[in-house]
């Protein structure tokens, strides 16, 4: 085999090489989980140290599990464990077809158990011989060798051989699976107010988006709590629509996605966000009115004033409360933005070098003069988006290991091989074998011996 | 009225008790080798119950979840399989040896959980996060690979201490060094296949959670580590040279890192964060 005198064959066959690659994979393992990872773990490495940044960047150990040495590690394993099964399939091949037991008297040199019987019927020697092996389990042949010597022989298990490679083939499919969902998947984010409809998701760490091909609208959020404090249950009630044609509603909760043509959409986190404030306007000291003002929305509140809150939010600073960023538009010019606060005390918090910044100065807009009444707030749901067309082989590899596992580990080849001598006495020897577990060949032998005894009257 | 909480506070005492009644027996050469097993029998058999109990508990507090959501309910089911498995083990091998080391492995996690002031006793509802079917078979199986790779560990240590002797002493009483390493091998094929029953179904899980099999999360990576170790002791028994005393320290390498994926990582950020409480 020219094939196996190959340099890189041998080099890939090896169990050594196995060894080394598996703690290699693990040492480059642990160091990811004390390197901070990802984008967000580059922003805390910049923290630490502003150098760091680029060269952890050029060595790939910001994001190390995708780095170019863990996967050509990879690689490399999966080449060890592709060659090694190959290299040792035809000799299980070999175990698997050979009935080590069933040829030559050899075997009888040193029998497990040795008994003589007086006498013995030849038909009815083969019968308790096939019921003696059916004890024992598996695939079971008898042969006459002449008219006077009876082998019966029996085994089970052989297939066990195999679980290696099953388990080996696994790690493959798993590996495979996540290929596939690598470049077939997204993994990506988005955030739907209540009421809101979306069909496009930001994708995670690539700024770039993904156009579902159907509409998803937030009906409803909700987040509830234990009486002491800590969250039970969030809840997003969702409407999906195809072509504008409502499909289905459903509610998402944490363990409970929603899954619609293989996209998935999980409970991932939620917030609020003030969406809508009511103002009260006055002009040269008389009130023209109170109006409701939508985020970014230019709102038209008589023929020559128009009012928009470019910013709302509901704490300011978390200390000034809530506050709106104000533009106001005189015959559609647009005025400099300026904040405005629900509490006028809010102001006095300010440093007092702040305090005289024209984003405060409310003077500017005099003749108006603006009272914010009321700042309200709306729930938006933050829902996980991922698409990975590779789970199911994943989940596929992940039963064959099971399977192989329990293929290698708990089946052992079981071979018994029974010799009756149908002379005057007659003899029985047993000769029996296993590859693993001789504690159980054992307990199987006992209940054999003990039916053969019972049936062929042998007293010790 | 009695709780679970308070059962097993007592039953730390008895398993360090039990822990005495073993290396009483080794002393006196298995003249009583039947008292520190019955009584390690009973004493699982009631810690098992306590667990029961706090299930049990949990019910009327009107949060009815399955009792293995926190750090000390870990522990406690931590200290029970170890108990349990060493058991099985012992009638498996009839020696007693081992129990000496296994006792007080029990002992500690139990103190710790019973007596540290780290630790919240309390019975909480599940967070949104933990209500799953998954939660009792991710837990049970990681648990049931974590309780076979401890007893490795201390099998392993016992193969490292042992100088083989001829005379009639107590040294006599331990399994011969080719037994202890068989009776590794066996354990760590238990815990490598609960191990990767308990990644699997975690797998799993995270899919349906947080919307991928695998992130990566500490805990994740850990676990994987602890995979990989073991998946070479498994391998390293097939190459010569990798037998005996390195095998040994391999096993005991696992079991650190079985160790750090069920503390150390707690010192990592995390998704896992909850196992903490």
């Amino acid at each position: 085999m020219a094939l196996k005198d190959n340099g890189i064959w041998k080099f890939f066959r090896s169990v050594r090489l196995t060894i080394i690659l598996l703690i290699v994979l693990a040492t480059i393992a642990l160091i990811g989980t004390f390197i901070p990872q990802g984008e967000e773990g580059l922003r805390v490495i910049s923290k630490w140290n502003p150098n760091l940044v680029e060269f952890f960047f050029r060595i790939g150990l910001w994001d190390i599990y995708h780095s170019t040495l863990f996967r050509l590690l990879l690689l490399a394993l999966v080449l060890n464990l592709i060659v090694c099964s190959l290299d040792r399939l035809p000799k299980s091949i070999k175990l698997y077809k050979h009935n080590s037991l069933f040829s030559g008297e050899n075997k009888f040199e040193r029998p497990l158990a040795s008994f003589k019987i007086k006498e013995l019927d030849p038909k009815n020697a083969q019968d308790i011989l096939k019921k003696s092996l059916k004890i024992f389990g598996g695939r079971s042949q008898i042969k006459w060798n002449g008219n006077n010597i009876l082998y019966g022989f029996c085994q089970h298990g052989r297939f066990s051989y195999f679980g290696v490679y099953l388990v080996h083939l696994s790690v493959l499919i798993i590996l495979l699976g996540g290929l596939i969902g690598s470049f077939l998947g997204f993994e990506g984010y988005v955030n739907i107010l209540e009421g809101e409809t979306i069909e496009d998701v930001e994708l995670r760490g690539k700024h770039a988006h993904v156009h579902l091909g159907f509409k998803l609208r937030c009906d409803k959020f909700l987040v509830d709590f234990y009486p002491n404090g800590t969250p039970k249950e969030y809840r997003s009630t969702v409407t999906l629509f195809v072509e504008d044609k409502a499909i289905l509603t459903k509610d998402i909760l944490v363990n409970h996605p929603l899954d619609f043509n293989g996209i998935r959409f999980y409970q991932a986190s939620y917030g609020k966000i003030p969406i809508k404030t009511i103002v009260k306007i006055e002009k040269d000291d008389s009130i023209i009115g109170e109006f409701p003002v939508e985020l970014r929305k230019p709102t038209p509140i008589t023929d020559t004033l128009t009012v928009e809150a470019v910013d709302m939010k509901t704490d300011l600073m978390n200390r000034l409360g809530p506050a709106i960023l104000l533009r106001v538009y005189i015959l559609g010019k647009p005025t400099k933005e300026i904040w405005l606060f629900k509490n006028p005390n809010s102001l006095d918090l300010l440093p007092e070098q702040m305090r005289r910044s024209e984003r405060f100065d409310t003077s500017t807009l005099l003749p108006y003069k603006f009272h914010i009444l009321e700042v309200e707030e709306k729930y938006y749901t933050g829902l996980q988006v991922t698409k990975d067309p590779g789970v199911n082989v994943v989940w596929f590899g992940f039963a064959l290991m099971i399977f192989g596992f329990f293929m290698t580990f708990f089946y052992p080849h079981r071979q018994i091989l029974i010799r009756l001598k149908l002379m005057k006495p007659c003899e029985l020897d047993i000769v029996a074998r296993t590859n693993k577990d001789p504690a159980g060949l054992e307990s199987k032998l006992e209940k054999v011996i003990s039916y053969l005894k019972k049936e062929l009257s042998i007293k010790e | 009225m009695i709780t679970s909480s308070m059962i097993l506070s007592v039953l730390t005492f008895i398993y360090f008790g039990i822990f005495l009644i073993y290396l009483l027996n080794f002393l006196l050469k298995n003249r009583i080798s039947f008292v520190p097993s019955t009584f390690l029998l009973l004493t699982v058999l009631t810690h098992g119950l306590a667990i029961t109990l706090r299930w049990l508990e949990s019910y009327k507090l009107g949060y009815g979840r399955a009792p293995f959501a926190t750090l000390y309910e870990s522990l406690i089911l931590y200290s029970w399989l170890m108990g349990a498995i060493y058991l099985l083990i012992e009638w498996r091998i009839k020696n007693k040896v081992i129990g000496i080391f296994v006792t007080p492995l029990a002992f500690l996690a139990l103190a710790y959980a019973s007596f540290s002031k780290d630790i919240n006793k309390g019975i909480q509802p599940l967070i949104p996060a933990l209500k799953s079917n998954w939660l009792i078979a991710h837990v049970i199986t990681c648990f049931v690979g974590y309780a076979a790779f401890a007893i490795s560990f201390v099998v392993c240590i016992v193969y490292l201490l042992k100088k083989e002797t001829k005379d009639d002493n107590q040294i006599s009483l331990i399994p011969s060094k080719g037994i202890l390493e068989e009776i590794n091998y066996n354990l760590v094929v238990i815990g490598f296949i609960s191990l990767s029953l308990g990644i699997i179904t975690g797998s799993i899980w995270a899919n349906v959670a947080w919307g991928s099999y695998w992130s990566w999360d500490p805990k994740e990576t850990w676990s994987l580590i602890t995979w990989l170790v073991y998946a070479t002791v498994l391998h390293a028994r097939l190459t010569r040279g990798w037998k005996g005393k390195r095998l040994a320290i391999l096993s005991i390498i696992g079991f650190f890192c079985v160790l750090f994926t069920y503390f150390g990582v707690n010192l990592l950020p995390g998704l896992h964060s909850y196992a903490t409480m």
